[in-house]
């Protein structure tokens, strides 16, 4: 009978080590392979996208800026806003008036930034107009959608 | 028994495990997040504050960015049409080719993982001469979510686009808004957020409601501004059929053209300057990186429902193959033997014992006790330190004979047995195992039949006083039985455990003794007579009380020596896959079922698992319960019956549930490293279990 020790070679044993080695770059690599979807998954979540608004151009169409901190919830009254404010077409020839947005930056490459626009007339003169009344005729609807 | 020289077990592949396993979870969340699983879909709260007075009131472009509300209107005679939801491979060409047809300019809010999905779409729209804002990345109610979700929701709106396009918006519709009338405060508080990013918000004048599905009239009628003014106009792209939105359209279009009407972008329509920018270098290698972790996680996530289909469905397959095979099993075993006399040559019983102090004598108490008429028992001492052969000697038991060698391993101790054996029927026997008086004579009656070459026994688990115990009582009985079961009918029985086999003496001869190339002697010896041509077959009334493993890293030695063996001794018998007769058999029906069951499954079991983990946190209780529930019924199911098929008490049941914490872990981490042995070539060391005496204490007590 054989089988003694040290007869048949154990099933799988590599003594060269080739296997080993092998296995091990394999590994790596896997590794590797894993940490960069890591790094994509985190590159793709996690990386800050704020971007500077380009300036709105001057020519005033339809604007009007509110006169309220409302994130301090002092809301305006809507009887104290003059009425009929609501710019037509004939509006928007009339009112070339612009209005600079000052604490907005201007982006890179927006020719119409607000630095950039000709401050023809102060915008405090807009302080306190009504907004567009317009809206007030039609029925309210109710947001629910899928 | 036989000590190698082993180089230390690898370790580097958990990281690699834990990394993987990471990773999955982290795409599928990915995914679960995309495809608004996690939830971000459902319409907003009702009953909330309405938005301050003059926003409710006003324009529907907002820029919140200052302490001032700066608000635009669309002046009359001009429409700015916006498109929710897109882009859509069905419909958002459809659109595009009606607003090109009227030279009609549109603003489409994009969902920016439906950008991630169709980037050509988006490329479409901007070239055609449109303007692109976000609409979130997962149509999430944003003012719902937390605030860490919504600057997540924006900022990949904006890479996803980014990356698509080359250009970065600054338009931000937030799903379920529509006019500025009926924003609610917490909307109005999102959009104040999100102006800090820099975004300029965009409701909308007049809502047409597409989505309902009204009609194309209804839809033209609801776009159409009243008395020649202007308006924002809100219809949909995406999210569902569209075709009304196109048909009214196509007749809105011409329409208010006639009227005088131009259609316009937003920013064109509030006379801003284009609200897009340049997108950097950042963020377009961010969203390309969003765009791949998107793509695979979807790919990864359906990859997972198909194994856990596939799984299912083996298991369900596996579990019919056993039930089946064992009511035949228990219909042949269970028929009264009247053919011929009872078997009772004589039987040699081979014990090879290294340091078994602790159970000898009562294993050999047991064997000497058996009701069997022509018995000789060997115990042959495989170098043992505690003194067992000296026990042995010491009981001055008749028919025992007690053999000492220098240590050699516990196949060439076998060997030694079965050389000075008498009989022509060899019982091979642990030490460490507890044989009943009628075992001996249950198991060789099989070998009335000239063909069983050799027989297994019905090993039981004598210590299972706790949960350890059970569990791997439970185990015993419905994994090793019922296999046997199987194994027998379909004549491939991979292994008769080294505790209770019994074989020819010729058989043995025959295959060359026991081998000594594999870890699991036991496996690798059944296989060869299988290979011989014997049959190889299961005795369930031959019961052999065993000690089983009484601590985890006990069990896991024990454990990775099987599989590690297993695995060695499969390979081993490789060739049997293409040979006829009772090796086909084996290598054609047992060895892929346990390549399947207990190579692959266990291999996959990780990710199964990770899989719950997510279900845990993204899918809803119900429906994991009743999953979890139907599963572990089944499992119940299948352990209640072949408790009763082994004649079991049901009372160990309730541990079943609780094997899916640690045992099921321990069960497949075990392969895993047997598999990364093999793979590496290292050499595995024989581990000795340590010995309590347990199985020993049984026949005292």
């Amino acid at each position: 009978m054989r089988n003694q020790p040290g007869g048949a070679p154990p099933v799988f044993v590599d003594r060269t080590g080739r296997r080993r080695r092998l296995t091990v770059i394999a590994g790596t690599v896997l590794g590797l392979g894993l940490l960069t979807s890591v790094g994509l998954i985190a590159a793709g979540l996690f990386s800050d996208s704020s971007v500077s608004l380009p300036g709105w151009s001057d020519t005033g169409r339809g604007q009007s800026p509110i006169k309220a901190d409302v994130g301090k919830g002092d809301r305006l009254d809507e009887a104290a806003q003059p009425p009929g404010r609501r710019p037509g077409p004939s509006a928007v020839t009339s009112t070339a008036a612009p209005v600079v947005t000052r604490s907005s930056p201007a982006a890179t490459g927006q020719p119409s930034g607000p630095t950039a626009a000709p401050t023809t007339q102060p915008t405090a003169t807009h302080r306190g107009q009504g907004v567009e009344r317009r809206n007030s005729a039609r029925p309210s609807r109710s947001p629910g959608k899928p | 028994m036989a000590l190698h020289a082993a180089r230390r077990d690898p370790r580097a592949h958990w990281l690699l495990l834990l990394l993987g396993l990471a990773v999955l979870l982290a795409a599928l969340s990915l995914n679960a997040l995309v495809t608004g699983v996690a939830g971000g879909s459902g319409p907003s709260a009702t009953g909330t504050l309405p938005a301050p007075r003059q926003v409710t009131a006003g324009g529907p472009v907002l820029r919140l960015d200052q302490a001032k509300p700066l608000v635009r209107s669309v002046p009359d005679r001009t429409v700015a049409l916006t498109f929710d939801d897109g882009p859509d491979p069905r419909w958002t060409p459809q659109v595009l080719d009606v607003l090109r047809r009227h030279r009609a300019h549109a603003t489409f809010f994009l969902v920016g993982a439906r950008v991630n999905e169709h980037p050509e779409l988006a490329r479409r729209i901007l070239a055609e001469g449109h303007e692109i804002g976000s609409h979130s990345f997962t149509h999430a109610d944003l003012s719902a979510s937390s605030t860490w979700r919504t600057d997540l929701e924006l900022s990949l709106t904006r890479k996803a686009i980014a990356s698509a396009t080359g250009r970065e918006v600054t338009l931000l519709r937030p799903p379920f808004t529509s006019t500025t009338r009926s924003l609610t405060g917490r909307q109005y508080d999102v959009l104040r957020a999100a102006a800090g990013s820099g975004h300029v918000a965009v409701l909308a004048d007049r809502d047409t409601k597409d989505w309902q599905r009204p009609g194309a009239p209804a839809i033209v009628r609801a776009a159409t501004p009243p008395s020649g003014r202007g308006a924002v106009v809100l219809m949909h792209d995406g999210g569902g059929d569209r075709s009304q939105t196109v048909a009214a359209l196509d007749q809105l279009l011409p329409r208010l053209t006639k009227a005088g009407y131009r259609f316009t972008t937003v920013s064109e329509a509030v006379a801003a300057p284009g609200s897009t920018v340049s997108a950097g270098l950042t963020t377009t290698l961010s969203g390309a990186a969003l765009r791949w972790a998107q793509a695979g996680a979807e790919w990864l996530a359906a990859a997972m429902n198909a194994l856990l289909g596939v799984a299912l469905a083996l298991g369900l397959a596996r579990l019919a193959v056993q039930v089946a095979c064992a009511q035949l099993h228990v219909r042949r075993v269970r028929r009264p033997r009247h053919h011929g006399a009872a078997v009772g040559a004589p039987v040699s019983v081979i014990v090879p014992a290294y340091n078994e102090a602790a159970n000898i004598a009562a294993t050999v108490r047991s064997l000497v006790a058996s009701a069997y008429p022509a018995l000789e028992v060997i115990v042959v001492d495989d170098g043992s330190s505690d003194g067992t052969a000296d026990i042995v000697a010491r009981l001055r038991l008749p028919g025992v004979r007690v053999i000492r060698q220098a240590n050699a391993g516990k196949p060439a101790a076998l060997n030694t047995g079965i050389r000075a054996a008498r009989a022509g029927l060899l019982v091979l026997v642990d030490g460490d195992t507890v044989f009943q008086p009628d075992t001996i004579h249950q198991l060789v009656q099989g070998f009335a039949d000239p063909r069983v070459g050799a027989i297994s026994g019905n090993t039981k688990v004598a210590n299972r006083r706790r949960l350890l115990g059970r569990w791997q009582h439970l185990e015993y009985v419905i994994g090793f039985n019922l296999d046997r079961r199987m194994y027998d009918v379909l004549r491939c029985m991979p292994t008769i455990p080294g505790a209770i086999g019994a074989f020819r003496r010729d058989v043995l001869l025959d295959v060359g003794g026991v081998p000594s190339d594999t870890l699991a002697e036991d496996t690798d010896l059944t296989m060869k007579v299988l290979r011989a041509g014997w049959r190889v077959t299961y005795e369930e009334r031959a019961i052999a009380w065993t000690e089983a493993p009484s601590s985890l890293r006990q069990l896991w030695r024990q454990r990775y020596r099987w599989c590690y063996g297993t695995l060695q001794a499969m390979w081993k018998h490789r060739h049997s896959l293409r040979e006829a007769g009772g090796g086909g058999k084996l290598g054609r029906r047992g060895l892929p079922y346990l390549t399947l069951f207990q190579i692959v499954l266990p291999l996959t079991a990780p990710a199964v698992d990770v899989f719950a983990l997510y279900g845990l946190i993204f899918m809803p209780w119900s429906k994991l319960v009743l999953a979890w529930l139907g599963l572990l019924l089944l499992q119940g199911c299948t352990a209640a019956y072949a408790l009763r098929l082994d004649r079991e008490r049901f009372g160990p049941l309730w541990t079943l549930p609780l094997q899916q914490l640690v045992y099921r872990q321990v069960m497949y981490l075990v392969v895993v490293q047997s598999v990364v042995t093999a793979v590496i070539g290292n050499r595995l060391r024989w581990q000795r279990m340590v010995r309590t005496g347990e199985a020993a204490a049984l026949v005292r007590g």
